[in-house]
């Protein structure tokens, strides 16, 4: 009569093994809900992360892009100077025989006795000659670069260019006929300094 | 037949796994009476069973990624349920494991003539709850003595002795029962 089948326990699972209860309420809105909160907390976590990391990546990239244009506009300005020398040089092509003539015309003019500064001017003027040819040569290179080159920057860049080149070809004659004519003065203040004391009454 | 019906629930499982909310509704659709059975027998209040169930269903979307395939995924899940219920009842109730019993009274249980008419659930809301934890797992869960002293945080012996007088409950309520049954019908 004891048999397994007729167990008070065996009876017991059976009926909860088959039986199914229908809840009283709704579960799914709340399991919803729950999962949701799950997932919201779970982004938020990895909004946090992609904040901090977009974050770092704004720097570092910040940090790299004003260091290469700081590198950047260096070489460009280096660049320019030997660019820029194209259409400043042109001109300057021109008016070479110009400078020339009046150089040996004043020359003439303090006879012999600016000669030390007029070989200095006119060895300037044959290096302007001997570079002017190079310039020539790499026209169509330098023509490419420039057009490369935003206009922005060229404009930019090529009034500090012009200056350079003022200062390193123009050849003032006032002054040099000043230095000409206190020429005694000026070589006695050869000491080292760029300063010469000229009394303008004496003369 | 058998072989589609496999299939069905491994695609199931990889959409639940992808944390797919239609997965996710179809599994809940076809287990939360089951799982909601299996949480009352364990908790007589249906809306803290509910609770239970809430959780459980929670815990299971959220930790589908450690289920490895190993198993029966409705076990798994259904492990989860049991758990969550023993977690609510160990956190929510204090619980008294009663020792000592003697091995002779084991021995001295008889099967009588049982009529099978009873509710299950009405004997098992009437145990106390450290008997009705470990009946469950060993008759209805079918876990071993070790298995439900580890659960249990208790030993071997006194998973033993709560299995005796959960039985021993268990035919007591039967039998009042039934008793009560025959003198209303006279």
């Amino acid at each position: 009569m004891n048999t397994f089948k007729n167990n008070l326990e065996y009876q017991i699972k059976k009926q909860i093994d088959e039986r199914e209860i229908t809840p009283s309420r709704d579960l799914w809105s709340e399991i919803e809900k729950q999962t949701q909160v799950v997932g919201d907390t779970q982004t938020k976590k990895i909004n946090w992360f992609l904040v901090a990391a977009c974050l770092v990546l704004m720097i570092s990239l910040g940090a790299v892009l004003i260091f290469n244009e700081n590198k950047s506009s260096d070489i460009q300005v280096a660049q320019k100077e030997t660019v820029i020398k194209d259409p400043v040089a042109k001109p300057e092509l021109k008016n070479t025989p110009e400078i020339i003539q009046q150089t040996q015309e004043r020359r003439k003019e303090v006879e012999n006795v600016a000669s030390t500064k007029s070989e200095m001017v006119s060895s300037e003027i044959n290096e302007e000659k001997q570079m002017l040819p190079i310039i020539k040569e790499n026209s169509k290179e330098i023509a490419a670069q420039i057009s490369q080159i935003p206009a922005e920057k060229i404009i930019a860049q090529a009034d500090s260019a012009k200056v350079q080149v003022k200062k390193k070809r123009y050849v003032d004659p006032s002054t040099l006929l000043f230095s000409v004519e206190h020429k005694s003065v000026i070589e006695k203040s050869k000491d080292g300094s760029n300063v010469a004391k000229v009394d303008l009454n004496s003369n | 037949m058998k072989l589609l019906f496999n299939n069905k629930k491994e695609d199931l499982l990889s959409r639940l796994k992808k944390q797919d909310p239609a997965a996710q509704k179809i599994f809940y659709d076809q287990s939360v009476k089951k799982f909601l059975s299996v949480a009352k027998s364990y908790i007589s209040d249906i809306y803290q069973a509910e609770d239970c169930v809430i959780k459980a269903f929670c815990k299971i979307f959220k930790h589908i990624e450690s289920f490895r395939g190993e198993g029966n995924f409705d076990g798994w899940a259904r492990k989860i349920v049991v758990n969550e219920c023993l977690n609510f009842i160990k956190s929510h109730k204090t619980v008294f494991y009663l020792d000592d019993v003697n091995a002779s009274v084991l021995e001295e249980i008889h099967e009588e003539q049982i009529v099978f008419d009873f509710n299950a659930q009405e004997l098992l809301d009437q145990l106390p709850d450290a008997y009705r934890m470990v009946f469950n797992l060993y008759v209805i869960e079918e876990y071993s003595h070790q298995e439900i002293a580890d659960t249990l945080n208790i030993s071997t012996a006194v998973s033993k002795t709560q299995l005796f007088r959960a039985k021993e409950k268990l035919r007591k309520i039967y039998f009042q029962q039934q008793k009560k049954l025959k003198n209303e019908h006279i």
